[in-house]
């Protein structure tokens, strides 16, 4: 594509154009494409549990994961013609003349050969996956560009709560959500309160979870409520169960998860306060040292002579000196001379 | 301030002359405001922040340095009396570079210069150091005087002390046993000899015969040369040197007086050779007044009976001999640069500045 910088023509990473630049001419690419009623599709990319990583394997290790992934992305999306631009642990991509199609088939892409990357840490090799939110301008709901950045932000938020590793677009997840919602609202009218709050709530979450079976059970779920039978009540339960087994696991995971990452914190500020404490101590001693010493200010003593002495002319043996001070000042300048660079 | 009491009384700043003798073991300076200091020519660094946080410093010099040595990367940045590597170059040659302006440093500070004095400082070298080891040590020196200026080692032991006409010095140092010849203008490099039979072979030879003589014995060279410092002797008839040196961790006493009497006589017959060629090679109607007029300085010239053993061997090879001990050993290098320093024309000082 003309006039747009691709990986091809020069990495913007080594400063050919600043992320600043590359999302005013994003910018004007969507614009482009609205006008003209051209695809475009928008994806945001960021690593799995990244600050996790450096928790456990530290900064350099995250950076280096993080790099890996951005090696990995250009390399995967060599034959499309897109922008791309670091935004933090971010990378922004723009896809124009893109469909919501063909960006299924490079999120699918991008998923595969993160999957693939291995990381050394000197114990064994870990993995990482990617999420991805993805926003396209069909439709034609969105109108600026900071929607298509805000609706890829939510599909990202997403698919990194449905547990990493997929693309989600969020228009559709939101779009199947009010559907169902719809439906349920009609359908279960007839039901118990509570009953109906909980089975409600159990579906918003099985949805935002993205989890296929849970997805399996509610539709079938939707194919009974119609007529009410056993079958309903059974679907129901299980449905229940399996939402409340996995909020309850997410929930404990998400609590011992907040825990260690307290107690990696506390055990590093006590570290440092440790080590702050002894290097405090270490600088009190050192004043109090400076402090007591006699002559702690010691201002040199001054030497007996004020001005350049040189040789009396009545010293001892006075010619015989004063030719052998020349010859020692003569041998000093000429290793000068040989100190001093040569000229060019 | 000091500064402002003294220009109320009248002061000016002044100039602050220095005479150092850089040597292989010891490193002293003497200075017009009448300080003298000699420091062991160490320069530790430590080796790790653990090291750094115990010994609350990051250089430390001489017997300090020897005592933490444990914890230091420890540098005797001098080797035969010049800038170990300076001629090879490369990393070694750079760190011995900083060891030695360390410890240039360090000893210019001992000599405690008022912050606002001028300092003109001699350094003595071996009478045959090479261009890039006088290089290497003029360096060394310009980031803490404001002037500098080599002369030979044992010239500057003669000029301190007058001794300019026919005069033969044997400056005995650790790494090097500097003889000059004297004859009333300044020496060539015909007249000057160097040789490496001094304190650190001595210490080498009294290590072998250690080793040899006491099995088991557990030493290191430090412990080998404050034997020698403490009982060097070449007199038959000297007091007993008895140490302790483990064996197998238990103290273990030994009388070393006949090897340190042996590895201290091996020096003689190399200072003899020198000098008998400075001597061959000079005036034969002054050869016999030169031979009467040895003088012996440096801190080897305290093994006892040494200028007597010369004597002797000097009569048996040349006839005649007679040899003089300095009054001051550690400091008749220092002391004869100081007077250099002092008598330098002021413009000469400018000119290298």
């Amino acid at each position: 594509m003309p006039g747009f910088p691709t990986p091809s023509q020069g990495d913007p990473e080594a400063g050919l154009f600043s992320s600043a630049e590359i999302l005013r001419l994003m910018r004007a690419e969507f614009e482009r494409g609205r006008r003209y009623g051209e695809p475009v599709v928008l994806m945001l990319v960021a690593v799995d549990r990244l600050g996790h990583l450096k928790d456990l394997y530290g900064v350099e290790s995250a950076h280096e994961i993080l790099r890996s992934v951005m090696d990995m992305l250009r390399a995967a999306t060599r034959d499309y013609d897109y922008m791309r631009c670091q935004q933090g642990e971010r990378v922004v991509a723009l896809f124009p003349h893109t469909d919501m199609d063909g960006a299924r088939i490079v999120s699918e892409r991008l998923l595969k050969s993160a999957r693939s990357l291995k990381f050394d840490t000197g114990g064994p090799s870990i993995q990482v996956s990617i999420s991805i939110g993805v926003a396209g301008n069909q439709g034609g709901k969105l109108t600026r560009f900071e929607d298509m950045l805000q609706a890829a932000e939510s599909g990202l938020q997403l698919a990194g709560a449905a547990g990493g590793d997929r693309a989600l677009e969020s228009e559709a997840v939101n779009g199947e959500l009010t559907r169902l919602r719809g439906e349920l609202s009609t359908s279960t009218g007839a039901a118990e309160g509570a009953e109906l709050d909980l089975l409600r709530q159990a579906i918003e979450f099985g949805l935002s979870t993205g989890e296929p079976l849970v997805q399996a059970k509610i539709r079938e779920l939707f194919q009974l409520v119609g007529s009410r039978t056993s079958g309903t009540d059974r679907v129901e339960h299980e449905l229940i169960e399996m939402a409340l087994a996995r909020m309850e696991s997410e929930k404990r995971a998400a609590l011992l998860e907040r825990s260690r990452a307290h107690e990696r914190e506390i055990e590093l500020l006590e570290r440092r306060i440790s080590k702050l404490l002894g290097l405090l101590g270490v600088s009190e001693r050192e004043l109090e040292r400076l402090a007591s010493a006699p002559g702690a200010a010691d201002t040199g003593l001054a030497s007996i002579y004020r001005t350049v002495q040189g040789l009396a002319p009545n010293a001892y043996q006075a010619d015989k000196k004063r030719e052998m001070l020349m010859k020692i000042f003569d041998a000093n300048l000429e290793l000068r001379k040989l100190m001093q660079p040569r000229s060019p | 301030m000091a500064q402002d009491k003294d220009k109320e009384k009248g002061k000016e700043p002044g100039v602050l002359y220095l005479g150092i003798d850089l040597g292989t073991s010891r490193t002293s300076v003497a200075a017009s405001n009448g300080v003298r200091e000699s420091v062991a020519s160490y320069v530790g660094y430590p080796k790790d922040l653990v090291a750094m946080k115990l010994l609350q410093r990051d250089t430390l010099y001489g017997d300090d340095a020897l005592k933490h040595r444990l914890s230091l990367n420890l540098l005797r940045p001098l080797e035969h009396g010049v800038l170990k590597a300076s001629d090879k170059g490369g990393a070694e040659a750079d760190q011995n570079l900083k060891a030695a302006r360390d410890l240039l440093k360090e000893i210019v500070r001992r000599a405690r210069p008022r912050h606002d004095d001028l300092i003109y400082a001699v350094i003595g070298a071996p009478a045959q150091a090479s261009v890039k080891n006088k290089k290497a040590i003029i360096e060394a020196a310009r980031e803490c005087v404001d002037s500098v200026m080599l002369c030979s080692e044992p010239f500057s032991v003669a000029y301190g002390l007058d001794w300019l006409d026919d005069v033969l010095v044997v400056d005995i140092g650790a790494g090097t046993t500097d003889m000059c010849r004297m004859h009333g203008t300044m020496p060539e490099d015909s007249d000057q000899i160097t040789n490496t039979f001094a304190g650190d072979f001595v210490d080498l030879e009294l290590s072998k015969l250690i080793e040899k003589s006491c099995p088991g014995a557990q030493f290191t060279i430090q412990m080998v040369r404050g034997i020698k410092e403490k009982y060097a002797s070449v007199m038959e008839k000297t007091e007993p040197a008895v140490v302790e040196l483990p064996v197998n961790g238990k103290p273990t006493q030994f009388d070393l007086t006949r090897q340190i009497r042996e590895a201290c006589l091996k020096i003689v017959p190399p200072i003899v050779d020198g000098l008998h060629r400075l001597i061959a090679s000079f005036d034969p109607e002054f050869q016999e007044r030169l031979k009467g007029r040895v003088l012996l300085a440096g801190g080897g010239s305290q093994i006892k009976g040494l200028d007597l053993a010369i004597e002797s061997e000097m009569r048996q090879r040349l006839g005649a001999g007679k040899v003089v001990r300095i009054g001051e050993p550690i400091y008749g290098g220092a002391n004869g640069a100081l007077k250099i320093a002092h008598d330098m024309p002021g413009d000469f000082w400018e000119k290298l500045r």
